[in-house]
């Protein structure tokens, strides 16, 4: 690990900056009849870890392929560093990408391929960047090998470092893990967050996988039909999400619909659900009369078993049979059917080994009004949910 | 590697139908092999024969004809015009058909399926409707017919077989590899010569050496667009009726000996790759 030390601070040191910012305004993107992009603007500050995250086919990767110039798009404009790049292409914009199929030369050693960029602009030293780059991902040695001797994570880490030497304002990397198993795509989560610590570069990350994006992104976009659903820290999308899609892909969600009916004094609002009175933070509600969906994570809710009581600042919901209980180590997972409500997961961490209460058994759910949050009634609650058959 | 008693084979001798049928195929296969190779083991002997006026009948081993290849007249002179014409065509050939391939391939544009199908009709048209077909054309535009027409149409007919060898290549290549050569810098010019040709090189020297072999032994469309101009195909179809020289067996058994030559040296080239590439 030393040597990766020394590599990275080289890089560090050599960086008259540490990348720039990107400012996307109002881009959109067509393909005949389908927009792809529609009307996207974004900022993304310099030096951020910023995640693009969204089910396939929600635009992220043509925005990406913009920002590279890989694709022009059909209205708006895009600026690295406040300088207007738009219509300009790929080779002259100061952004690297790590491709999806990493894309790696194959008739070139993993030396040449790390060198290429650095050679085509005519950059000094290029013996020393390139082993400087080789050791920031710990691949020195193979470095007369060819790509096609390399397993996938080395040529992962290949593609990773032939975009790093050239110190781009802007790192693009388009799925760079999707085609890595889960132990590696974990491991290399981490590597990836390290270097772009060390380095300090911009780096945009486009993924579908909400937990990659919520491990490493400082920002999280999330994209739907070619817009930005919301923008937030990781801990932000989770704990308040403000539409149902990103209530759904990002993490589970329990969503059940409620008619608000009114606001009390402490700052709550009140909602009629199914008969039950449910307290929701007004700052937490994206409105603040009509119809909305009322929201709480599955961790956040505790199953009340026969006597036992919620607290005063408890919502409370039920009764309803539990229908599932699977274990996973960490916690329980349960399914309860509510009557005329329909099934709430509850993510239970099992503090006190195994699981509390076996399927069939009748419980209430209570968890703390602080945590729940109220959407649009007008969203569809099952928007963004897994769906099989979309799965890339 | 360790051999499962269980399932070795038997020592017990087979049923004599079983014996039978084993044989006939490595049979068959001898004796296709034999009707492909006579002819070829007929030209190279009588390269050797102590030929009079006519090379069919065995007259005795000589090296006469080998020492002087070009004896006989026009044997060598319409061996070079053959190797002229053969050389140009391929180079011509194959840089219009590997545009043409990576064309066809990478962009849509309006008639690009009726682009695909009409590559095909050179190959698929019959050698005579194309000769005198061109022959047609090269006579209503008032072209003297020689070197530059045969050029012409070989090229003509090469380019098909370049671009349906080359389109197999150029498919095969990520286009994620041409971007990611742009996206490091490379303007389009230095993402062809750098990625894209190196990585299609393969693909285009066999596209080559197609179209020459194609271009070398032409006969029936050389024959109505040449006029005068003599090919060697043509020398030795002319000089049949006089019979066939045994310089022209020479060039033929040479020629034979070099195709042989490069197939086995490159065989040998892409096996030492491959040795030192698992060795390391």
């Amino acid at each position: 690990m030393t040597s990766t030390a020394d590599g990275a601070t080289a890089l560090v040191e050599d960086a008259t900056d540490t990348g720039a910012a990107l400012e996307i305004r109002r881009v959109s993107k067509v393909f005949g009849d389908f927009v792809a992009v529609d009307d996207l603007s974004l900022t993304v500050p310099s030096g951020s870890f910023f995640a693009l995250l969204g089910p396939s086919g929600c635009g992220k990767t043509t925005t990406l392929r913009m920002v590279a110039g890989l694709e022009q798009p059909t209205s708006g404009t895009i600026a690295i560093g406040g300088r207007d790049l738009t219509g300009t292409r790929a080779h002259q914009r100061p952004v690297n990408t790590v491709f999806q199929s990493y894309a790696l030369f194959p008739h070139l050693s993993v030396g040449e391929n790390v060198a290429f960029g650095l050679r085509r602009q005519g950059k000094s030293e290029i013996a020393r960047r390139v082993a400087e780059g080789l050791d920031l991902v710990e691949l020195a040695h193979l470095a007369d090998r060819r790509p096609a001797q390399l397993s996938g994570g080395q040529q992962q880490r290949v593609a990773l470092a032939r975009a790093l030497v050239n110190r781009p304002s802007v790192l693009l990397l388009d799925e760079p893990l999707g085609a890595l198993d889960l132990k590696l795509r974990r491991q290399m989560q981490l590597e990836l967050k390290r270097i772009q610590t060390e380095v300090g570069l911009t780096f945009i990350h486009v993924t579908h996988d909400q937990e990659e994006a919520m491990t490493m992104a400082d920002t999280v976009a999330v994209m739907n039909h070619g817009r930005i659903e919301q923008m937030g820290t990781p801990a932000e999308l989770y704990e308040l999400p403000r539409t149902a899609f990103v209530a759904n892909f990002l993490g589970q969600s329990n969503l059940v619909p409620g008619t608000v009916v009114e606001r009390t004094r402490t700052g709550l609002l009140a909602v009629d659900v199914a008969g039950t009175r449910i307290l929701v933070p007004e700052g937490r509600s994206v409105r603040s009369s009509g119809d909305v969906l009322v929201g709480v994570r599955p961790e956040k809710l505790r199953l009340l078993v026969g006597e036992q009581e919620p607290s005063s600042t408890e919502n409370l919901l039920g009764p309803g049979t539990v229908t599932d209980v699977s274990f996973t180590g960490v916690s329980t997972q349960y399914q309860v059917e509510v009557p005329g409500l329909g099934t709430f997961g509850v993510f239970a961490q099992n503090l006190l080994g195994g699981s509390m209460v076996e399927p069939g058994a009748q419980v209430r759910l209570a968890w703390s009004a602080d945590f729940t949050f109220a959407l649009d009634g007008a969203d569809a609650p099952d928007e963004g949910t897994l769906d099989l058959d979309d799965e890339p | 590697m360790s051999v499962d008693l269980r399932t070795a084979p038997s020592r017990e001798p087979r049923p004599a139908r079983r014996r039978l049928g084993d044989a006939i195929v490595p049979t068959f296969a001898a004796l296709g092999f034999l009707f492909l190779l006579v002819p070829v083991a007929y030209t190279v002997v009588f390269s050797f024969n102590d030929a009079g006026k006519t090379n069919l009948v065995w007259r005795g081993f000589t090296l006469d004809n080998w020492r002087n290849p070009c004896g006989a007249p026009q044997v060598c002179e319409a061996f070079g015009h053959s190797l002229q014409v053969g050389l140009l065509s391929t180079v011509i050939a194959t840089a219009l058909g590997t545009l043409l391939a990576i064309g066809l391939v990478r962009f849509q544009f309006r008639g690009r399926s009726a682009a695909n199908l009409l590559i095909f009709l050179p190959m698929s048209t019959p050698e005579v409707v194309l000769g005198a077909a061109l022959l047609a054309q090269f006579l209503s535009v008032r072209v003297p017919l020689g070197f530059n027409t045969v050029v012409a149409s070989h090229v003509l007919f090469c380019v098909s077989f370049v671009v349906v060898t080359a389109k197999a290549r150029v498919s095969s290549l990520d286009p994620a590899i041409e971007e990611a050569a742009a996206d490091l810098y490379a303007s389009p010019l230095q993402a062809f010569w750098r990625v894209t040709f190196p990585l299609l090189l393969p693909g285009i020297a066999a596209a080559a050496l197609l179209a020459f072999s194609l271009s070398f032994d032409d006969f029936i469309v050389t024959n109505f667009t040449s006029g005068a101009y003599q090919t060697f195909p043509k020398f030795v179809y002319i000089s049949a009726t006089r019979g066939i020289p045994p310089q022209a067996n020479v060039i033929s058994s040479f020629m034979f000996v070099l195709a042989l030559a490069i197939v086995v040296i490159v065989q040998l080239l892409g096996h030492a790759r491959s040795t030192r590439l698992r060795a390391r």
